[in-house]
């Protein structure tokens, strides 16, 4: 049913556009306003019904649906649109922007590794938290590609095993086995240079 | 939260919040990422998508809220689905309370009240309800009745 509704927007059937603007209006709206919370964004409803508008104006003047390899399947991709409207809304108010950005590095950036080791770090110790940096990030380098994508969503992201597992379309028991592979594998690296305390 | 985990966090920290609001030259397609979300690319291709999310924030950050407004989308046509299912018994309780608030109009609602009754009882929705009510019932007779058997034995 879809599909045949996306083919008549692509023929530029308007009434078909309306209908089609009813059906998925709400899955837009929605992905705008868990985007714009997702980078801490503060919006309001007017900010979301123009992201929409723009969002919907773009697929019907570009033809955006044509260019479709699969029709039958768009919510997904409607997702993904609304989520780059709403970033370049979020871009265009340039200096919310930098806030933002700045922001979220003030939240995320505070070092762990700093917090690890001690509050008043000495040069020694911030050496030490520069080693332990290179140490991880180079462990993180050596892993699979999906198994540094499954600890991303784990530990980055904070979605549970069950969400990996259907992110990724694996099974749980393999997510779980490599987050408690990965941690073991990183501890005994660290031991082997010496880091006891892990 | 154990040492490794917090170590590991801020290690995937460092690699990928740089990219929080830039898409870069080798990002896919919007309509790849949706196809990889769908579970429609082949191996290979999936492996690509895979490759580049396990490095870039921006991508992954689509992919993860886009499956997280989906799971929403889902639970409230589950939610409306639900309440549709069961509208007579709804409808049903909705007169029966109504006949007590309106006195006046007390029989009227109260055979709406048994009509929407009928409705919501030869639906599939209520039959299956009354089936699992009868059976019940019957297991509970048989119980007592066994029972009172083994009383009377006795």
């Amino acid at each position: 049913m879809s599909k045949e509704l996306v083919e008549r927007c692509i023929q530029k059937d308007e009434a078909a556009w309306s209908e089609f603007i009813k059906k998925f209006k709400h899955v837009v709206d929605l992905s705008i306003r868990k985007k714009l919370t997702h980078l801490k964004f503060n919006f309001n409803s007017e900010d979301v019904k123009d992201i929409s508008q723009d969002v919907f104006s773009e697929i019907w003047n570009k033809n955006k649906l044509s260019l479709l390899e699969e029709k039958e399947k768009i919510l997904s991709w409607l997702c993904i649109v609304a989520q780059n409207a709403a970033i370049d809304f979020i871009r265009s108010k340039a200096v919310i922007n930098k806030r933002v950005v700045s922001s979220l590095d003030v939240e995320e950036g505070l070092d762990a590794f700093d917090a690890i080791a001690s509050k008043a770090l000495s040069p020694a110790d911030q050496a030490e938290n520069n080693e332990l940096e290179v140490i991880v990030d180079e462990f993180l380098s050596s892993l699979k590609d999906q198994d540094r994508l499954i600890l991303s969503l784990n530990l980055y992201y904070d979605k549970s095993h069950i969400e990996v597992s259907k992110i990724l379309d694996i099974s749980i028991n393999t997510v779980s086995t490599i987050i408690r592979r990965s941690k073991e594998n990183l501890k005994k690296i660290l031991l082997e240079k010496g880091y006891k305390n892990y | 939260m154990d040492k490794i985990e917090q170590v590991l966090r801020q290690g995937l920290q460092k690699r990928l919040k740089n990219r929080v609001l830039e898409k870069g030259p080798d990002c896919p397609r919007d309509e790849e990422l949706s196809l990889y979300m769908e579970k429609k690319l082949n191996k290979d291709r999936k492996e690509a998508i895979e490759k580049h999310l396990s490095d870039c924030s921006y991508c992954l950050d689509l992919v993860v809220v886009a499956q997280d407004a989906l799971t929403t989308l889902k639970k409230t046509f589950d939610y409306k689905s639900l309440l549709l299912k069961q509208k007579w018994l709804i409808l049903c309780l909705i007169t029966f309370v109504l006949s007590f608030l309106f006195p006046r109009y007390f029989l009227q609602f109260l055979v709406a009240t048994l009509i929407l009754g009928i409705k919501w009882a030869v639906g599939p929705e209520g039959a299956k309800n009354l089936v699992m009510i009868f059976r019940s019932m019957h297991a509970h007779e048989e119980a007592q009745s066994k029972d009172s058997e083994f009383k009377v034995r006795r």
